[in-house]
Order: structure tokens, then C-alpha cells, then sequence
């Protein structure tokens, strides 16, 4: 019995503080051996026994924190069941199906008799049925997530499931994103339901679906908020569950130093970021909660039928391809330049850096002052030339192209410096080798420089690529979108349609639509260039 | 008898003095309230720095913060604002109905209200003090140089083509400029040639959309453009003008580069202080049978405050306090007269020779009509459908796209934008 105690208690020890202490162990042995290649060999030799803790923990987190989501929405669904029990219904109040079913009843008494009152056309039959089949989801899914619970509990006081693990895991996860989604669903019908409701009867049946809107007036945000959460902690766990438990056992450890600037980034970037997802679904103006009506993939329907959007993204793209192939070619010619110059090579190296630290506004007002087609510096200085005036920023092509000018005007400087410092970094024992060999300029350039710099391409073609399809600053100054919409981007369409035109809704579809197409490209690109970086 | 009327007379005396000898109530402690503004007219933008700075000096425990962003339009900016969480305390008033809907701003007190004539309401509710009525629409014109050429006023729109074509073939300067580079400088065309071939052929034709009844490609409204259009097309507009700006108009016209310009009053102190020795006049634009129908009549726009600020009794007294100061009769009568703001009340005030014949004119039009952008009611657009349909006439008027064209997107535009909000059916219109 006191072995069994001991054992259980070394086991929690090892699993709960063993990472930490590990963690903490590994931190300081770095830092006493200088983090040489030695001692981190020694750091992931010595960390394989523990491998698969970090793991552990996470699962167990995460599995809590699905728990968590399942739980919050019930709590918020008994809130409207209360306030609907204290506005007249009569119910048990027991079950929360049994709950839909007294407000079910209720909003068939309000539709009955709305069907009375003179003008009313469209009343709601069977509003509160969805309510029964979130209630019911959100139960299925609470036993599921709450399983995984357990399991990833087990696991961590040390009983081996073994092969069955993966298995159980993938059908309880399925489960619960299924069930999430139903639940999302319903939900949103359900509240829409109501509100049609709260429309068509009069005062005093309106009593209930008037108190209910009052005390929730964002309904679909507050329980589904949770569902979605829910989701993206799924999505980590599904990451976890696959992670190679073999391999990378010291990368895992070493996410423990990343934890404090991942949770700040995922308190205020990832967060928010995922909860604006709903919006997408919702007709939401941005400034009036009613107005947060779930409709579906009606937005996105929109967005793909719109002409404006198909030529935001056709500019999108021409700018981003424009951009990434121009600012990298200019930055690698003006990094080689700069680092052969023998004579002013900081006033040179400065003042190409120099534009980098406008921000993207000013140079749009510098740039839209001097292409100003009566006043502009530029056309002054062609007529001084004997040449006629061009209306920069006034007609298609030509505003586009200046655009992609004043962008590759004030990023080359950035880019250039990454180059250069790949340049300053090629051994000069190559460059002495080469030159040995007979090797002129050019084929040196050719197969030492630009070898060399492959690491550089990578992130310099990656981070213009991504930078590219954000611009937003210089159109806005610049053009403003405009003639009409032909230089709109979808970033600036993004900005415009959900602060401007107060459609925050479908503004955040096209965000989600514009954050695909950056995983795609970025992920596709930086994929192919590190392979490449391996061939060479 | 004498001697009851004598102490009637007293206690009525004493009664009537009363109220003066009150003081004017101020707040307890230090009022700090934000401020924000539509910041596109630069003369405006003056005129609301020196009252500001006039208030403060006069309640030094108020003090008014500007936090009107420099480089947005009005509703992007305050939305930018309350996405933010500091939606401000005193606003210039714009889009009423949109911000009353969102609860956003409270009502009025009723004793503001009181300092106005006609004050309009929205769902029998004031949201704003309004401070100037819409004034009416024209083209400000280089008067010398009509003089020296023998052009005359146009009374109808072929004698205003005639004009024009006049111009072009003078070579001078260009007949027209027109500051496109700012979206909302588009609506003052846009809005007169809307009121002249639109709302002529059907004043509720927004409504009708909503019922379905109109489309925004029927041939009235496709004519209608067709001669907005040609206004670009045909030349008369100097070249450039999708880069340059409504700030830029006034030295266009004063510097001899433009014969005339559309806009409205508030471009008297413009072209006034661009050069003060430049002679001026202007002239409405009128249709074809000579009818005159122009922009005008009651307006939403004035003096509003947030719902935040009315919640707290500090706040609330001293915004009550800027409305009042505002509209005290030496800060009115600045205000009205540095911008060629037309009053709201019965204050008397001396606008000089163009403005009087601007208010003259307004008066004896055929109609007169608010902005299509400020009805409320079933009139009232969809917030995004303004922007857009600017943004479609400069595309008119670059000539990238045809009419046909741009009033199909408009009418694709507008069957998604009233699938949220339709105040005909009550979709996206919260009843109280």
C-alpha cells in the first residue's frame, strides 16, 4: 500500500513538475555551457526519457479547456432558460432539452397568437426546436470532451493506454467538432428565430422574446464564442495528437522558453483573431449588436459574386508578384553595390535605408503631392524636360504602377540590408578559392554569391511576399482605392467595406477569405524555397 | 386696487430677473471631453479650433480634447474610433439615424432643442442641435474673366453645355475643376444632377427601390448619368482631377487654371482667403426647361453627444455647455458667417452679396430637397451604398466604365446591402 502510495506520488511528481524542473535544468545547463552544439546534444540526450510529457500536459490542457467550452455555453443557454422561467414560462428546469421545450411552447403561444394580429405574415413555427438540438449537441459534447479528459488524465499519471490512444482520441475529437458545429448551427437559428418572434407579436406577447433580446442581446456571440474557441482547441489538439513523438523531443522541451511571448500572442492576436472568425457568418454593421444577425455563408456567396472583390484580388496579386520579384531584385543589385563601394558606403548604405523609416502614410502623402498631375514635382520637372504631363495616379494602369513604384521606393532599403548581411557573412576564402580557379565576376556571383545567399532568398521572398499582400498604407494615401475601385487591394477592401461602409461582417469574410490565400502562397512558397535551399 | 397691481407688478419684476441673476450652472470638478469632427474643409477645421479655444478660455475647467484623425473620412474615422473603445464625447453630427440605432448617442435635452427652429426628429426622438441648414448647390465662377469673354450666367442646361464648350474652345483654362481625389467632393456633382433627373422623375425613387418597385438601371436614372458623365468625358473638366483635392479647388479657380467649380457655400471663405482681391459670382445649375431644383431644406447635422457622456452629470453639463456656447449669438454668427453656413434659427446675420443670392435663389426653387445621403426614414440608404456609388461615378468619369455598366453594379450592390438593412420591410431597423 505505501509502495503503491510512493509510486503514485513519484508519478505525479514526474509528470506534473517533471517539466518544469526538466525545463528549468535544461536552462541552465545551456547558460553554463555557453548553448554550444555540445552542450545542447548533451540537452537532447539527456531530455529522451522525458520526451513525451510535454506532450501529455498539453493534451491535458487542452482537453480541460474543451470541457471548458462545452460547459460555458450550457451555463449561458440556462441563463436565457432562467430569464424566459421568470418572464411567465413554466417549466422543470431540470434538463436543458426540457428547457427548450417550455421556451418552445411559450414562442408557440407568442406565434399563435401573432398569427392574429392584422399584417403578420411570416410567424415562426417550431422557433425554439433548434435550442432542443444545441442543448443536445452541446450534452454529446460535453460526455466526448469530457472523456478525452479522463483519458489524457490517465495518461498522465502514467497508465499506458497505448495503441488504443490515437484511435479513441480521433473519434472523441471528431465527435466534439462535430457536435460544436451543430451546436454553432442551431444556435444561430435559434436566436434568429427568436428575434423574428420578438418582431411580429405585440407588447404584451412580446414580453418574454423582449426581456430574453434585452438581457442578451448578443446571444449568438455569447454561447458560441465558446463553440469556436472550442474549435481551435481542437484543431491544437489535433496538432499535438500527430506531433512524431520520436523526434524533436528537444525542440518540445524548448517550446517552454517560447510560452510567455506565445501567450501574450495568443491573448491578443490569436484570440481575437479567431473569435472575429463568427463575424464572417453574421451580418454585423460594427456598431449596432442587433445587427449581428447569423446568416449563414450568405457573405461569402457575396464576396465571390462581387466584381469589385475579383478585381481587389486580381490587384492583390499583382502587386504581391510585382512586389516580391521587383523589391528583391533592386535590394540584391543595391546590397552588392553598397558592399563593393569603396568610397561613401554609410551615406549610401543610409540613404537607401533611409525611406524604410517613413511610415507607410507619409510616403503616400510625399508620393501623392509629387505626382499631382497639375502641381506635382514630377510633371513640373518633365515639362522643364519639354515633355508633356502624365497623370500618375489618375487612370488605370498608371496608378497601379505607381503604387508598386512608391513601395519599391520605400521597402528596397529593408530587403537590401538582409542581403547585405548574407553578402558580409560568405566566407572570403570562397570568393579567394574561386578567383583561384579563373572564376570571373559573374560566375563567382553565379556560384558562390548566390548559392550563399539562399538562406536570405528565403526570407526575403517569403517576408515581401506576405508584406506584399498587405499593402494597405500607400493606396490608401495614394489613390485611395480609386479610380472608382481599380486599385483597391483586398486588405484596403477589407478596411473600407467594414470601417467606411459599416459591414464588419463582410468585411471579416473577406479577411478570412485574404488570411487562406497568405497560408496557401506563404506556406507553398516557403516550402519550395527551403527545398531549394537544401539542393544548393 | 393700485396697490395690489404695484406689488404684482414687483413680484412679476422680480420673477422675470430671476433667471439672470442664476448663474449658470457649471461642473464641480475638471471635465475632460473628447471631440470629433469632420475634418475634410480646412476652414471648418479653423473655425472649430478657435471656438474650442474660446470655450476653454471661458470654462477653464472644461477642456475639449480633438481627436478627429487627420487622414479618414467622418464615419470611418468616429467607427475607427468606437472600434476602439473611445468612441468620443461631442460630435459634429452626421449619419444620425445610424449612430441613434446603435445607441451610440443619447437624446438631447429638450431646452437645446429649444434654441433652433423646426428641429427635425428621427422616430419622434432628437438626436442632435442642428447647427446649419443645407445649403443650396452652385457653380462659383472667375468673374473677370466671364466679363472679358461676354459669357453669361446660364439659365438652362443647354445654355450651361453651350457655356462650357465655350470654354474649352477659349483654351484659356479648363471650364471646370472638380477635387475627385476626395470621394465625398463626387457628391456634390452627383447630387445635383440625382435631384435633377432621379428624384425630379420620382422623389421617393429610394423607397421604391426597397419595394422593388425601381431599379437603379431604369433609362431615367441611365439619361440622368449619361449627362453627368459627359461633363467628364466631353472635356469640360480640367485634366487631373482624380488627383486633385476639394482643399485644392479654391487656388484652381483663384490662379486662372479653371473657370468654375460645384460646391457649396462654405467655399465663399475658400476662395476669400486663396485670394482676397479675386471676383467671384456664382450661378445655379438649372435643367432643361430652366426649372431650378436644388439642395436644401432641414438637415441632421449639428451638435450631437454620446450615450457614454450623457451617462455621466459632468460630462453632460459640459457638452450641454459647448452647445450652448456654440450657438450663443457671437459664436453662431462667427460660425455661420466664416463658413457660409445658412442659421437654424432666426439670427440676423450679414452674409455679403453671394451667399444672399445663394439663399434668394434657394428660395424661389422650383424644389428643394435634402442630400440623398441624409433622409431618414424610408428614404434613408444603406451606409455603404453613398461610397459606393461615388466611387462608380468616378469610374464614369475616367471613362473605365460605361453607364450600363456601373448601374448594374450598383443594383448588384444594392440587392446585397438590403438584404441587412431595408427600413421598408424592417430588416436591420431595431424598433424600440
Amino acid at each position: 500500500m505505501q509502495l503503491r502510495r510512493k509510486t503514485k506520488s513519484l508519478l505525479i511528481e514526474k509528470t506534473v513538475c517533471g517539466e518544469i524542473h526538466h525545463s528549468l535544468r535544461t536552462v541552465i545547463f545551456i547558460i553554463q555551457t555557453g548553448g554550444g552544439k555540445s552542450a545542447m546534444q548533451a540537452v537532447k540526450t539527456d531530455h529522451k526519457a522525458g520526451k513525451r510529457t510535454f506532450q501529455h500536459v498539453l493534451r491535458l490542457v487542452l482537453a480541460m479547456f474543451l470541457v471548458l467550452c462545452f460547459l460555458m455555453p450550457m451555463f449561458r443557454i440556462g441563463a436565457w432558460k432562467n430569464v424566459a422561467m421568470k418572464n411567465g414560462l413554466q417549466g422543470n428546469g431540470i434538463s436543458m432539452p426540457g428547457a427548450a421545450s417550455q421556451l418552445q411552447k411559450q414562442l408557440s403561444t407568442i406565434v399563435r397568437k401573432a398569427k392574429l394580429v392584422e399584417g403578420v405574415t411570416t410567424p415562426v413555427s417550431g422557433a425554439a426546436q433548434p435550442l432542443r438540438m444545441t442543448a443536445l449537441a452541446a450534452t454529446l459534447g460535453l460526455i466526448a470532451a469530457f472523456a478525452m479528459f479522463l483519458m489524457c488524465f490517465a495518461e498522465n499519471l502514467g497508465v499506458n493506454i497505448g495503441r488504443k490512444r490515437k484511435p479513441l482520441f480521433t473519434v472523441a475529437g471528431i465527435a466534439v467538432a462535430v457536435l460544436m458545429l451543430i451546436g454553432i448551427w442551431n444556435f444561430q437559428t435559434f436566436a434568429q428565430n427568436i428575434r423574428d418572434a420578438a418582431m411580429n407579436t405585440d407588447e404584451a406577447l412580446g414580453k418574454v422574446t423582449a426581456k430574453l433580446l434585452q438581457d442578451n442581446a448578443v446571444p449568438e456571440m455569447r454561447v458560441t464564442i465558446w463553440a469556436w474557441l472550442g474549435l481551435a482547441g481542437m484543431l491544437l489538439m489535433a496538432i499535438v495528437q500527430w506531433l512524431p513523438e520520436e523526434k524533436g523531443a528537444l525542440q518540445k522541451s524548448l517550446l517552454w522558453f517560447v510560452v510567455p511571448a506565445l501567450t501574450l500572442y495568443t491573448a491578443f492576436v490569436i484570440t481575437p483573431a479567431i473569435s472575429s472568425v463568427y463575424l464572417a457568418f453574421t451580418s454585423y454593421d460594427g456598431i449596432t449588436e442587433a445587427s449581428m444577425r447569423f446568416i449563414g455563408f450568405d457573405n461569402f456567396v457575396n464576396i465571390f459574386g462581387s466584381a469589385r472583390f475579383g478585381s481587389a484580388a486580381l490587384n492583390t496579386i499583382l502587386i504581391a508578384a510585382a512586389f516580391t520579384v521587383l523589391v528583391n531584385v533592386i535590394a540584391l543589385a543595391l546590397a552588392v553595390a553598397v558592399d563593393k563601394v569603396r568610397w561613401g558606403r554609410n551615406i549610401f548604405r543610409s540613404g537607401f535605408y533611409l525611406p524604410v523609416l517613413i511610415s507607410g502614410i507619409i510616403a503616400g502623402f510625399i508620393w501623392r503631392i509629387m505626382f499631382n498631375y497639375s502641381f506635382g514635382v514630377v510633371n513640373f520637372v518633365l515639362n522643364v524636360l519639354g515633355m508633356s504631363s502624365i497623370k500618375f495616379i489618375d487612370v488605370m494602369p498608371n496608378a497601379l504602377l505607381s503604387i508598386i513604384f512608391v513601395l519599391l521606393w520605400k521597402n528596397a532599403g529593408y530587403y537590401m540590408i538582409i542581403y547585405l548581411a548574407a553578402l558580409q557573412g560568405i566566407s572570403t576564402d570562397l570568393l579567394e578559392a574561386a578567383s583561384i580557379d579563373g572564376a570571373n565576376g559573374r560566375q563567382t556571383f553565379r556560384h558562390i554569391t548566390i548559392p550563399m545567399l539562399a538562406g536570405s532568398f528565403t526570407i526575403n521572398l517569403t517576408l515581401a511576399l506576405i508584406n506584399g499582400l498587405k499593402i494597405y498604407d500607400e493606396i490608401a494615401i495614394l489613390t485611395d482605392g480609386g479610380p472608382g475601385f481599380s486599385t483597391e487591394t483586398i486588405t484596403y477592401m477589407v478596411y473600407k467595406v467594414a470601417f467606411g461602409e459599416m459591414r464588419q461582417g463582410y468585411g471579416t469574410a473577406m479577411a478570412v477569405i485574404l488570411f487562406l490565400i497568405i497560408l496557401v502562397f506563404g506556406g507553398f512558397q516557403s516550402t519550395m524555397l527551403r527545398k531549394r535551399e537544401v539542393q544548393m | 386696487m393700485k396697490k395690489m397691481l404695484a406689488f404684482l407688478m414687483t413680484v412679476l419684476m422680480l420673477l422675470a430677473v430671476m433667471p439672470v441673476l442664476a448663474e449658470e450652472e457649471v461642473p464641480g470638478e475638471e471635465v475632460e471631453l473628447t471631440f470629433f469632427c469632420g475634418n475634410g474643409d480646412v476652414k471648418f477645421n479653423e473655425v472649430v479650433e478657435t471656438l474650442i479655444a474660446g470655450f476653454e478660455k471661458e470654462y477653464p475647467m472644461i477642456k475639449i480634447t480633438n481627436v478627429t484623425p487627420t487622414s479618414s473620412s467622418f464615419s470611418e474615422g468616429l467607427k475607427s474610433l468606437d472600434a476602439v473603445g473611445e468612441f468620443p464625447d461631442l460630435m459634429e453630427a452626421r449619419d444620425v439615424p445610424m449612430w441613434a440605432r446603435a445607441g451610440k448617442i443619447a437624446e438631447v435635452d429638450p431646452e437645446l432643442i429649444k434654441l433652433v427652429n423646426n428641429a427635425p426628429d428621427y422616430n419622434g426622438k432628437y438626436y442632435c442641435v442642428p447647427s446649419k441648414a443645407d445649403a443650396p448647390l452652385g457653380f462659383f465662377y472667375n468673374k473677370a474673366y466671364f466679363t472679358e469673354k461676354g459669357f453669361k450666367e446660364p439659365q438652362t442646361y443647354q445654355e450651361f453645355l453651350d457655356l462650357c464648350e465655350a470654354i474649352k474652345a477659349d483654351g484659356t483654362m479648363a471650364p471646370m475643376v472638380v477635387g475627385a481625389a476626395d470621394i465625398w467632393h463626387v457628391g456634390f456633382t452627383w447630387m445635383q444632377w440625382y435631384i435633377n433627373y432621379v428624384t425630379k422623375e420620382d422623389p421617393d425613387f429610394i423607397r421604391h427601390l426597397y419595394t422593388g418597385e425601381r431599379k437603379w438601371t431604369e433609362d431615367f436614372v441611365a439619361n440622368g448619368f449619361r449627362k453627368y458623365a459627359d461633363i467628364y468625358l466631353k472635356g469640360y473638366v480640367e485634366e487631373g482631377f482624380m488627383s486633385t483635392s476639394d482643399s485644392q479647388i479654391a487656388s484652381f479657380l483663384v490662379t486662372g487654371k479653371a473657370a468654375m467649380f460645384f460646391s457649396g457655400a462654405h467655399m465663399v471663405a475658400n476662395i476669400q482667403d486663396a485670394d482676397p482681391s479675386f471676383e467671384f459670382g456664382w450661378f445655379p445649375l438649372h435643367n432643361e426647361n430652366g426649372e431650378l431644383n436644388m439642395w436644401g431644406g432641414p438637415s441632421l447635422n449639428g451638435w450631437m453627444y454620446s450615450a457614454d457622456c450623457a451617462a455621466d452629470d459632468d460630462k453632460l453639463l459640459a457638452a450641454k455647455l459647448w452647445i450652448r456656447y456654440c450657438m450663443r449669438d457671437d459664436n453662431y454668427s462667427y460660425y455661420l458667417t466664416t463658413m457660409s453656413f445658412l442659421p437654424v434659427n432666426d439670427i440676423q446675420v450679414d452674409f455679403g452679396e453671394i451667399v444672399n443670392k445663394m439663399i434668394a435663389t434657394q428660395k424661389a426653387a422650383a424644389t428643394n430637397e435634402p442630400g440623398w445621403n441624409s433622409k431618414w426614414g424610408d428614404n434613408e440608404i444603406p451606409s455603404a451604398f453613398r461610397n459606393f456609388s461615388y466611387k462608380i461615378a468616378q469610374e464614369w468619369a475616367t471613362g473605365s466604365k460605361t453607364i450600363e455598366q456601373g448601374l448594374e453594379e450598383m443594383q448588384a450592390e444594392w440587392d446585397v446591402e438590403t438584404q441587412t438593412f431595408n427600413p421598408v420591410t424592417g430588416v436591420g431597423v431595431v424598433t424600440e
